[in-house]
């Protein structure tokens, strides 16, 4: 009997992943590109990155470019892991 | 309330967005037209001053700082309004650091290396640059430039001091300029 892996519930929505699986995939990104890549709206984005990041899976950093204010992510290990984690789960799922 | 995600439906997020961080590479382009022609116009001024038996026909190396300096301010423009830091970045940042240290520690020293063992030598580190550039940016033509590059190194190593600015100059026609504006003409893809 195959041995169904609980899917982290932080990483099991939409946004979520979709934010975590471009962290991953990069050194960092700034909210403006998430915003763009994802094709969410900017509330959403921020009340989800909110959430990745009081998980510590991302890390935040607000600066400003010029006048322009800037937000920075990048993942952390502990996300990167939680990451991996999630995709060998879902493996266990896709199996069948 | 959110409709609960489907693993199928997870795995092509994931699957989507990591096409989507795939980087644009035909922004690198603008530097290797810069570096290509300023090399280019450089080594064949040379080539002509020496020719005509000009006092210091070296002068015409005098492009590279403004050439450098040009390079520093489109980098540093680029570098301000990119909204991502991505791998193939930090990768090319080391690659071109350390290009930039060993060109410049080569001809400082030319003296003692060799005059006609230096400009070989910088032939070399051009094929190197394009050819681990075109690796990371997985761009063909800046491989096949860069082993264009080392064949004329080689040859040039064997040729006299007038034959290398030519060598040189076919070098970074084939290494930079060519694959250039390849690269500058995919940079909105």
């Amino acid at each position: 009997m195959t041995d169904f892996k609980e899917l982290d519930p932080l990483l099991h929505q939409s946004l979520r992943l979709a934010v975590m699986s471009l962290l991953a995939s990069v050194v960092s990104a700034e909210f403006v590109y998430l915003r763009e890549k994802t094709g969410s709206t900017a509330g959403n984005l921020s009340v989800q990155i909110d959430k990745l990041q009081a998980a510590g899976y991302i890390q935040v950093v607000k600066d400003y470019n010029g006048k322009k204010p800037r937000t920075s992510c990048t993942i952390t290990p502990a996300g990167q892991a939680a990451l991996e984690a999630y995709v060998k789960a879902l493996k266990t799922y896709i199996q069948l | 309330m959110e409709k609960q995600l489907t693993q199928k439906e997870s795995l092509e997020i994931i699957h989507a967005m990591v096409q989507q961080s795939r980087q644009r590479v035909g922004e690198n382009g603008v530097f290797y037209l810069l570096w290509g022609y300023a090399v280019l116009v450089a080594a064949l001024a040379h080539y002509i001053l020496l020719q005509s038996g000009y006092e210091n026909p070296w002068m015409s190396w005098m492009l590279m700082p403004v050439a450098g300096l040009l390079s520093g301010i489109i980098g540093y423009r680029k570098g301000q309004s990119a909204t991502v830091r991505t791998h193939v970045d930090t990768a090319m940042a080391y690659l071109w650091g350390a290009f930039t240290v060993v060109l410049i520690t080569v001809l400082t020293f030319s003296g003692q290396i060799g005059f006609t063992g230096s400009y070989p030598v910088v032939i070399l580190l051009y094929g190197l640059g394009t050819f681990v550039s075109g690796g990371i940016l997985r761009f063909k033509p800046l491989i096949i430039g860069g082993i264009i590059c080392w064949i004329c190194g080689i040859v040039a190593i064997f040729s006299s001091f007038d034959m290398q600015l030519l060598l040189m100059a076919g070098a970074i026609f084939c290494g930079y300029i060519v694959p250039g504006h390849l690269l500058y003409a995919q940079r909105n893809d």
